[in-house]
């Protein structure tokens, strides 16, 4: 008897180039991508109801994922919760003018795609991150070399390697 | 001469209205009309969107969790009523964390962008998707461009090697 699973009925397609077809050659020039550019860096966008909605957002994921983790800590969804507006944060801070806020977001996203699950000690550095996001909106405190920022950079990065030390985690 | 965008139908799914017009600015710089740069914030709307204007190119967040921009992109690729299953889908996130990036390589995306992006970074992936766009593999597990083009080759013992036969035999 053949126990083999028959093979996959798998197709290699080779889709028609509309995007080609319709854009033609040459790519980008310089000039275009400068002033694209320009027009990134020269938003007038006002990030801080943003960026204290998300961190609300956070907050009430957090407060959900203290109860929740305790019976579940390895759940995608708390953890996708926490995620998203860590990622928002990111994103957004780093192109409407607060760089500080996406630099610190980048070391909490590191943090927690590299965890194996949450826990209390986890919760407590994303808060302290989330209410680090309510204090550089408060304090409008954009620039992420400011003695400040430096120092907040440090320390997140020194308590998310200490638990890391914690947890053997390399 | 550079790319003629005129003809260009974009949908950009964002998770924000200043997101969606920070895109849309870059879009309209890169050649791309006002009217051709459609928004979506939530996978039902942009599939809907989708369905009835056939836009040539995609960006899309990676959105709300649970991974609503995979399932985006999942629908889009697979979904019975898709107007083109091989709509180059470029999606961008906050995160370039490995498993996260193959999640999104497996949903079936043809490019990926970390945010905060540069206007560099974005024209990057959308001349990518024109110049070299993959074969599709359709199968019943996935659809979407050929995941094996961009492997970092064999790392494992050539089989040729001594080195290899000999391990081979002790195990």
């Amino acid at each position: 008897m053949n126990n083999q699973k028959p093979a996959s009925k798998s197709k290699l397609v080779k889709p028609e180039n509309g995007l080609k077809k319709k854009v033609g050659n040459g790519g980008f020039d310089a000039s275009t991508l400068n002033a694209a550019q320009h027009m990134i860096e020269n938003n007038t966008v006002d990030f801080r109801p943003q960026a204290l909605e998300l961190s609300a957002e956070l907050g009430v994921a957090l407060d959900a994922a203290r109860t929740a983790a305790l019976a579940d800590p390895l759940n995608p969804l708390l953890m996708g919760n926490l995620m998203y507006p860590v990622m928002q944060l990111k994103a957004q801070g780093g192109l409407f003018h607060y760089p500080l806020i996406s630099e610190i977001s980048h070391i909490i996203i590191d943090f927690l795609e590299n965890i194996p699950g949450l826990d209390e000690i986890v919760m407590d550095i994303t808060d302290a991150y989330r209410k680090s996001i309510n204090a550089i909106v408060s304090a409008q405190l954009k620039d992420g070399n400011s003695n400040h920022g430096k120092s907040l950079r440090t320390e997140l990065d020194k308590v998310c390697n200490r638990y890391y030390k914690l947890k053997n985690i390399n | 001469m550079a790319y003629n965008f005129k003809q260009v139908k974009v949908l950009v799914v964002e998770s924000s209205v200043p997101m969606f017009k920070l895109v849309k600015g870059v879009l309209n710089m890169f050649g791309v009309p006002e009217g051709n740069v459609y928004a979506a914030y939530t996978v039902e709307e942009a599939f809907s969107v989708f369905r009835t204007q056939k836009h040539d190119l995609i960006i899309a967040d990676w959105l709300q969790n649970p991974d609503r921009g995979i399932a985006l992109t999942k629908m889009i690729r697979t979904h019975q009523h898709t107007p083109n299953a091989y709509v180059p889908i470029i999606m961008t996130a906050g995160s370039g964390h490995l498993q996260r990036v193959l999640r999104a390589r497996d949903a079936g995306i043809s490019e990926y962008l970390v945010k905060p992006f540069s206007a560099k970074s974005l024209a990057d992936r959308i001349s990518r998707v024109i110049e070299k766009p993959r074969m599709f593999v359709v199968c019943e597990t996935y659809t979407g461009p050929d995941r094996r083009s961009r492997s970092e080759g064999y790392t494992g013992p050539e089989r040729r090697s001594d080195t290899a036969k000999l391990s081979q035999r002790a195990s």
